[in-house]
């Protein structure tokens, strides 16, 4: 984002197919993750009643959030964590310097949170002259190649392991020319390592906050959120508010969804639940609302704020998994950022609903059964109504309405389409009509069905 | 108005109208006929070696004979005195050449291979992922089949921090290339008592009131 002129999801994709071999590696590899994700689903014989029940159970929450949230802040107290209350991404930005300020820390190690990421928090420290550095793996490589995560769990599946070779023999001395993904995550490790050793302050994302124990949950499967915080004097956790769930009788439904639907895994590795800081250490949590409170009072989009952040429904998506995740040009893409998006900057992600067939497969894979293909269709009337559409596909959108109520224009329309398609494609079918890009028209028919239908009409009355 | 005042107030303003919090979910258990033989199968495809022993003298021969000697072996496990270090206080980072640490888990989930455990298990919080190689020791009845069930055991115990570990850490986010040993341990080996000794905190052996053991 920032100075670089805008460019929209069509503009954005249309830079990712260039590479048509990547584009399908990227749509298979991404398909082959939803299809472990069924076999392990279906290995669970009440599936579909532990999403009903997970959905129920954040609807309910999301209700009360203000009475969960109040407890979750006095039983965390009670524990020993300091709170913290950001209203927006800049007061959690400033919390988070303002703590590391009073350590004189000026280098962090953070495991993964897209929402810092929506915070632009790396940002923020780095021109404040701090250093940080992303540990998960994924996130690692997208930060040395200075780009943002395109995918919430698989942060650089954009990438192949010869990009990532070369990065990590710039920045971390590799042999010139080394691809192999194991070698290639030992010298991470190895470089990582350090770095966990030697950083006074971990910052971690919050998977679930449980308002009964004031504990939180973070789930990882490199143990690097764990390493990052049982090192650190301080552990800084930051959450949207969203992430608060009941109990711990909860957290035993969402930890069988989460993992089974992010990656086709039982569970995470580490499913590691922080209640009290250990001796000696310092533990912040900070609770961020930046536009959630907003999304909440939104009757038609509420329900975005259910989401375990698992990205199922990027892997299923047929145009994610072909445009790639920086086409979308939001923290979070895919069709759940496509929801979320527009609520923080309506301008700015204004083409990120109409970026889906309306094809249903999210809403079907959804562990929390967020119906989120009919919230793109929301997305898009409130879209119209606010006057952030095409005014060329406005206008389009308008004749085209003109021409079909009225029957006598239609048939004259649709003479001179089937004219001009036999005997001069080209008036159509030419580079000036974007329409034809990707796509071809069939062969005009020999009659119209208006036609069909009177001759046959009174045959089928006898 | 204070920030927390501003963001209470604008979560109230926002609310919908209260909803039930659903009945409690009943969970199919008919997943296993057996949920020892499934937690097995289980930790084996998360890429966990597992060994089936009698108790904790066998878990104690199986560190004498089998174990590899070389670097550091810490455990707080009484059963291992006198064979690894116990748990040093102070520094986290001075774990940092464990080359083997052997923890006691407290429950063991069959959905998912997971073992649970606190703090108190662990003697630092550090020890289970700063490791190279993991051991954890768990008996046969202390296996459940499922999440819910772990939960129901976990209820409302007073932890500072608990994990659930399944399996050695791993990253496939390499071309989604599964690699075995990210940041966390690179392996784990689960050491499965058919027999459960009676445990208790009077079982952990810590440094500072056990005798040491020299490298």
């Amino acid at each position: 984002m920032g100075n670089t002129a805008y460019k929209d999801h069509a503009a954005l994709s249309a830079g990712f197919n260039r590479d048509e071999g990547r584009v399908d590696w990227h749509d298979q590899t991404l398909w082959f993750v939803r299809q472990k994700r069924d076999r392990l689903s279906q290995g669970i014989p009440d599936w579909e009643d532990l999403r009903e029940a997970a959905s129920a159970i954040k609807s309910h929450t999301l209700s009360n959030i203000d009475t969960y949230l109040e407890t979750f802040e006095k039983n965390a107290l009670a524990n020993g964590i300091h709170i913290h209350w950001a209203p927006d991404a800049v007061s959690h930005n400033q919390t988070v310097l303002e703590i590391l300020q009073r350590h004189n820390i000026s280098q962090l190690v953070k495991s993964k949170s897209m929402l810092t990421e929506e915070c632009h928090l790396n940002d923020f420290l780095e021109q404040r002259g701090l250093e940080v550095t992303d540990t998960d793996l994924g996130e690692r490589i997208v930060q040395l190649a200075k780009e943002p995560p395109s995918h919430i769990v698989l942060p650089c599946i954009h990438k192949k392991k010869e990009e990532i070779g070369e990065l990590f023999h710039v920045h971390l001395g590799t042999p010139a020319g080394l691809a192999d993904p194991q070698q290639l995550t030992e010298a991470a490790r190895q470089d990582l390592r350090k770095r966990f050793l030697t950083r006074r302050a971990a910052l971690t994302g919050v998977n679930f906050a449980i308002a009964e124990t004031g504990e939180f949950v973070v789930c990882t499967n490199e143990g690097n959120a764990d390493m990052g915080a049982h090192l650190a004097d301080v552990h800084i956790a930051s959450m949207g508010f969203e992430k608060v769930i009941p109990g711990r009788k909860e957290l035993g439904i969402f930890l069988r969804l989460l993992a089974r639907s992010a990656t086709g895994q039982p569970i995470t590795t580490y499913s590691s639940h922080f209640a009290r800081p250990r001796d000696g250490q310092e533990l912040h949590l900070i609770l961020v609302d930046n536009g959630r409170s907003r999304q909440l009072g939104r009757d038609d989009f509420r329900a975005s704020l259910k989401c375990i952040r698992c990205g199922a429904c990027m892997n299923t998506c047929p145009v994610y998994r072909r445009s790639g995740g920086h086409s979308y040009h939001t923290a979070v893409a895919g069709p759940i950022g496509s929801i979320l998006a527009p609520n923080l900057d309506m301008a700015q992600f204004k083409d990120l609903p109409f970026a889906s067939t309306l094809c249903g497969s999210c809403s079907n894979v959804c562990p929390v059964k967020i119906n989120i293909h009919e919230q793109l269709y929301k997305w898009r009337q409130v879209l119209v109504r606010h006057g952030h559409t095409d005014t060329k596909k406005t206008a389009a959108m308008k004749a085209m309405a003109y021409t079909l109520s009225r029957p006598a224009l239609l048939n004259f329309a649709g003479k001179s389409l089937r004219f001009a398609l036999r005997y001069a494609p080209l008036a159509i079918n030419n580079p000036l009509n974007p329409w034809y890009r990707q796509r071809d028209m069939p062969a005009a028919p020999a009659e119209t069905f208006a036609a069909w239908y009177h001759k046959n009409r009174k045959g089928a009355n006898r | 108005m204070t920030r927390r005042e501003i963001f209470l107030d604008n979560v109230r303003k926002n609310k919908p109208k209260s909803l039930p919090l659903p009945a409690q979910f009943e969970p199919d258990r008919n997943l296993f006929a057996d949920p020892v033989e499934s937690f097995v199968r289980m930790a084996e495809t998360v890429g966990t070696k597992v060994l089936r022993v009698n108790n904790e003298t066998a878990v104690r021969d199986y560190v004498e004979t089998e174990l590899p000697v070389k670097g550091r072996v810490i455990s707080p496990m009484e059963v291992l005195a006198g064979l690894a270090e116990p748990v040093p206080p102070g520094l986290p980072h001075m774990l940092q050449d464990c080359e083997y640490a052997i923890l006691r888990g407290r429950i063991g989930v069959a959905e998912n291979a997971a073992i649970w455990l606190t703090d108190q298990d662990m003697g630092q919080r550090v020890l289970p992922f700063i490791t190279q190689h993991l051991c954890l020791v768990l008996a046969e009845d202390e296996v459940v089949a499922l999440m819910p069930d772990a939960y129901a055991q976990i209820a409302d115990d007073a932890y500072g921090f608990g994990t659930f570990i399944a399996g050695p850490s791993k990253t496939a986010d390499i071309e989604q290339s599964l690699v075995i040993g990210a940041h966390g341990a690179r392996s784990l080996t689960i050491l499965l008592m058919n027999r459960n000794a009676s445990r208790g905190a009077d079982q952990l052996m810590f440094a500072g009131h056990n005798n040491h053991m020299s490298q």
